[in-house]
């Protein structure tokens, strides 16, 4: 079992990480093996990120529309969701959210 | 023997501390470091015999405070471990050793009677002002790593909490949070918390029992831990979730505990006076970062609140209420009112024991006068209980009245505009008789409001007046249009192309924009009317004639006009300027009837002039000559024309005789406009698109939005529909996901439409006949993409629309995709003749798309050479 979730790598930084590694790896200057390494090292880079660097709470109100739970993860998706940070409100049409089981980093 | 026993064995030799520190790096690279299966599996093995000797002499060193204080020198410290140094190394160890893993069964309880035995000695010397703090820290970090340890408490819960609470009930916790700063009681607080986070359900099935009573109280100290949170203390916000969990765990267990009552009304009364600012002298000093780290701390502390009222419902309501209207000082108050605001949304609409009081005529004005976050606490409360008020009409007499009154005062504008929002939202229907009082408000806004308050007042308004009976929309109106109007006549006659004096416009726009906004109809109405609903449909036609009315028309006309003098400007408009038009028209074209709703006709011939001084106009020769400014301004108004496509097709109060021939018309030039000015934007039309993702992405848009409203509207716009097609071809080489995105859902939709099995319309031949030209150059560029020339991660996109192509254009799709692999460095020269193969029977005999999606991520692989690594799987 991976020491670090590799929910992140599906996000817009994972993927644009990984569409990197694939050219490198094309034009032959790095090898597969390298590339793994630099995704794991990110997997445990942006969980200690999250962790660690990362103090703003938000609160999250809507309708909940959807809820799963399967093999120890959760999926919501709520309608109409309003997002109240420290000085600010977002709101949007739907959002999807994606959650696991907490686990300290290296866990 | 393992070297590891060694170790352990030839620690507490003279000289041998060091191997203090390699227990603790041994054990933190253990976690961390990936070995092949069968070393780590001895390796582990190995360390788990060795454990109990590695705890042994990690807790003899972290014990090292007790033992005989005789002959202290420097030697006898270091060896006998009574350096604060080692034994915080020691600590840190454990915490390692810790995350490797300590068997529940054998280990961990002892070693866990041990720590808290410790710590009880580390509180005593913190009493005494003679602790180290780098090593409470340490210790309490490890016991807090123990105590929220969820394996352990999903196995030895019973155990472990019994464990845990038979120390936190004796005196010595207590006594060191109660006599401690908030830095010397923040790591006992924070450990104590993880606790009661982790056997929350453990504490609520044992409610009534001493050590657990105990441990509530402790609790209960620490959320009214002195001094002000985010000022001067950090403790007191560490409890607030564990209270929210708990009252879950005991809403789960339906438990009813008379401690449990007792000890949430001693967490009200903590909280409630925690919210109390601070005094004046204290918040001036203050900076900016502690100000907000209070602030966070009462919201923190509201939500809190909150989860105190389902276990107390109306004593807390009552107690609040009372402490609201007695209070002394106003700071009690203000924090009175805020936990009552905290708690609105979950107090039920029939409650009228206590909140009646506080809304009874003379009760809030009661409050001393004068104090700005008092008065603000006020409409904030008015603002939170507008559902409440909505059931009880009478009181809204005492409270809209004061609401009114704070938008003179500019301080309280902005709060005042919220809970009036509310208010009108929650109540339109009871607020019938305050309507001409409204508009007046709404008019006087226009004055004295700033520009985004003002649009906030006129929406609330509109809002209100919409729940009344259409008949009295105009006559309620008319006030308000018969300022705007005029107002907006001399903004025009002002106008010049200088940005900053466009402001003035901007706002007037801006303002109509909000009161359309209020007064469109629900989508829920509209489309209940659409599907022939009998009640939807006969308001709405009563509404569409009612909006006949003259001054409504002339409102209308008035509109246009000015709008039309506005295009007529040189060198005009602002992209701000043209976006406020566009909205202030927008706002009232919907599929249902609106009082400020001009004849469609008309606003299409709007849309065009716009594009015609804007994007592009017609040159001499017929060809469209296109403005500097093109990309920057045609985005919005691909926006309205698809707005426009959405909202055309015939309803029972509306007729819209041709207009499907001029909309084509708009259609057919704004597409072939935007595709003359991508080929004269960059050297190829991959690199316009690229260059212009948000034209790209509303050109497709509004082709996508035409398709599924209105697709007959395509037969007067085929050319717009061919470009689009052509355009699609580019689009699906441009690495990048804003460009791809829209082109993906566009074609995807041609080709479902175009389907044999499809609904047909009367667009369907020319579709057919799109999708046989341009189908073939789609499926290429799809596979070039799928095969390297793209991304790996756009291959989501790709991958819908290829399998649309499949799934609803099978026979013809066949064949191409058999002559497009043939050329064997197609799409990629990693994928042979037998992958080729295969790639093409799994896709074109799956009907699933998920099936389809694993199938062409496998030849994805194998373009890319990546097939048999762990990287790509």
């Amino acid at each position: 079992m991976p020491l670090y979730y590799e929910l992140y790598r599906k996000g817009t930084l994972g993927a644009a990480l990984t569409d990197s590694l694939d050219e490198l790896i094309q034009a032959g200057h790095i090898t597969p093996q390298l590339a793994i390494q630099v995704l794991e090292q990110y997997d445990k880079s942006m969980s200690e990120a999250l962790s660690n660097k990362v103090k703003s709470k938000a609160v999250i109100k809507g309708n909940l529309r959807t809820y799963r739970f399967c093999d120890d993860v959760w999926t919501f998706i709520i309608k109409d969701p309003s997002f109240k940070f420290d000085h600010e409100m977002a709101t949007t049409d739907k959002i999807k959210i994606v959650a696991c089981n907490a686990r300290r980093p290296g866990e | 023997m393992t070297a590891i026993q060694e170790c352990a064995q030839s620690a507490g030799k003279d000289g041998a501390y060091a191997i203090i520190e390699f227990l603790g790096v041994f054990a933190e690279e253990l976690n961390t470091t990936s070995l092949a299966s069968a070393e780590q599996a001895r390796i582990v093995q190995d360390v788990r015999e060795a454990l109990p000797q590695v705890l042994q002499v990690l807790l003899g060193v972290i014990s090292g405070l007790e033992g005989s204080p005789a002959t202290d020198t420097p030697e006898f410290a270091r060896r006998t471990g009574r350096q604060a140094s080692w034994r915080v190394r020691a600590w840190r160890g454990l915490q390692q050793w810790l995350q490797f893993g300590v068997p529940g069964d054998t280990l961990f309880l002892p070693l866990l009677e041990a720590v808290l035995a410790q710590l009880r000695v580390l509180a005593a010397y913190q009493l005494r002002g003679d602790s180290d703090e780098s090593e409470i820290a340490a210790a309490t970090t490890a016991a807090d790593d123990m105590v929220g340890n969820a394996a352990m408490a999903a196995r030895f819960g019973r155990s472990v909490s019994e464990t845990v609470l038979a120390h936190f009930a004796q005196p010595w916790l207590a006594q060191v949070v109660e006599h401690s700063d908030s830095e010397g009681a923040l790591p006992w607080a924070t450990m104590v918390v993880t606790f009661g986070e982790t056997y929350t359900e453990y504490i609520a099935a044992h409610l009534d029992e001493d050590h657990v009573t105990a441990y509530l109280r402790l609790v209960v100290a620490l959320t009214q831990f002195p001094g002000h949170a985010g000022l001067d203390e950090e403790v007191s916000v560490q409890p607030l979730g564990l209270w929210c969990l708990l009252q879950e765990a005991l809403a789960d267990s339906d438990t009813k505990s008379n401690f449990a009552h007792s000890a949430y009304a001693d967490v009200v009364r903590a909280l409630v006076a925690k919210c109390a600012y601070p005094p004046t002298e204290v918040w001036a000093a203050a900076d900016r970062d502690a100000r907000d780290q209070f602030t966070a701390y009462r919201r923190e502390a509201g939500d809190a609140l909150l989860g105190t009222f389902y276990v107390l419902r109306g004593d807390m309501l009552g107690a609040l209420v009372d402490s609201a209207l007695a209070a002394s000082d106003w700071r009690h108050a203000e924090a009175a009112l805020f936990a009552l605001r905290s708690v609105g949304e979950a107090v039920p609409q029939d409650e009228n024991d206590h909140l009646p009081r506080l809304f009874a005529p003379g009760a809030l004005t009661q409050l001393q006068p004068g104090l700005t976050s008092l008065h603000a606490a006020v409409l904030s409360l008015a603002g939170a209980y507008a559902e409440w008020l909505s059931a009880h009409p009478p009181l809204l007499a005492n409270v809209v009245p004061r609401v009114a009154a704070a938008l003179n005062e500019p301080a309280l504008v902005s709060t005042a505009v919220a809970a009036l929002r509310r208010l009108c939202d929650n109540c339109r229907a009871q607020l019938g008789n305050a309507v001409p009082g409204l508009v007046q408000l709404a008019r006087d806004s226009l004055q004295t409001l700033p520009s985004r308050e003002q649009q906030r007042v006129l929406e609330a308004v509109a809002d209100v007046i919409l729940a009344q009976s259409p008949s009295t929309h105009s006559t309620a109106l008319a006030p308000l249009i018969m300022s705007l109007l005029p107002a907006l006549q001399a903004d025009v006659a002002r106008l010049t192309p200088d940005p900053d004096a466009q402001a003035a416009l901007i706002d007037c726009l801006r303002a109509i924009e909000a009161l359309a906004r209020g007064l469109q109809f629900a989508d829920d109405i509209e489309e209940r009317a659409l599907t022939g609903d009998p009640e939807a449909t006969s308001m709405l036609t009563f509404a569409a004639q009612c909006y006949c009315d003259d001054s409504l028309a002339t409102f209308r006309a008035g509109l246009l006009d000015a709008l039309n003098r506005v295009l007529a400007v040189p060198e005009g408009l602002s992209d701000d300027l043209l976006e406020a038009m566009l909205a202030a028209v927008g706002a009232s074209v919907r599929r249902g009837p609106h009082a400020f709703a001009p004849d469609f006709s008309q606003v299409i011939s709007f849309v065009r002039c716009t594009w015609e001084a804007c994007v592009a106009r017609a040159g001499s020769d017929g060809a469209s000559v296109i403005s500097a400014r093109w990309a920057d301004l045609c985005p919005p108004l691909l926006q309205s024309m698809a707005q426009l496509a959405t909202v055309a097709a015939p309803k029972p109060w509306r007729s819209d005789a041709d207009t499907d021939t001029a909309l084509g018309a708009l259609l057919a030039r704004a597409i072939g406009d935007i595709c003359t000015g991508l080929a004269h934007a960059a050297p190829t039309l991959e690199a316009a698109v690229e260059q212009q993702p948000v034209v790209n992405e509303r050109a497709f848009d509004l082709g996508a939005r035409v398709l599924l409203e209105r697709p007959g509207l395509l037969i007067h716009s085929e050319m717009a529909a061919a470009h689009l097609c052509k355009l699609g071809v580019h689009a699906l080489a441009v690495p990048s996901r804003l460009a791809l995105r829209p082109a993906t859902n566009f074609l995807g939709t041609v080709v479902r439409l175009a389907a044999p099995s499809a609904r047909t319309s009367p667009a369907s031949p020319l579709l057919q006949a799109l999708c046989s030209e341009f189908a073939p150059a789609w499926l290429r560029a799809t596979l070039a993409g799928i095969g390297g020339a793209l991304p790996r991660s756009l291959l989501p996109g790709l991958s819908e629309l290829l399998f649309a192509l499949v799934r609803h254009h099978l026979q013809p799709v066949r064949v191409w995709i058999a002559e497009l692999l043939r050329d064997p460095s197609f799409p990629s020269p990693h994928a042979s003749e037998r992958a080729k193969r295969q790639f093409t029977q799994q896709l074109l005999a799956t009907r699933s798309f998920v099936r389809a999606k694993a199938v062409i991520s496998e030849f994805a692989i194998q373009c890319r050479n990546l097939q048999g690594t762990s990287y790509a799987s």
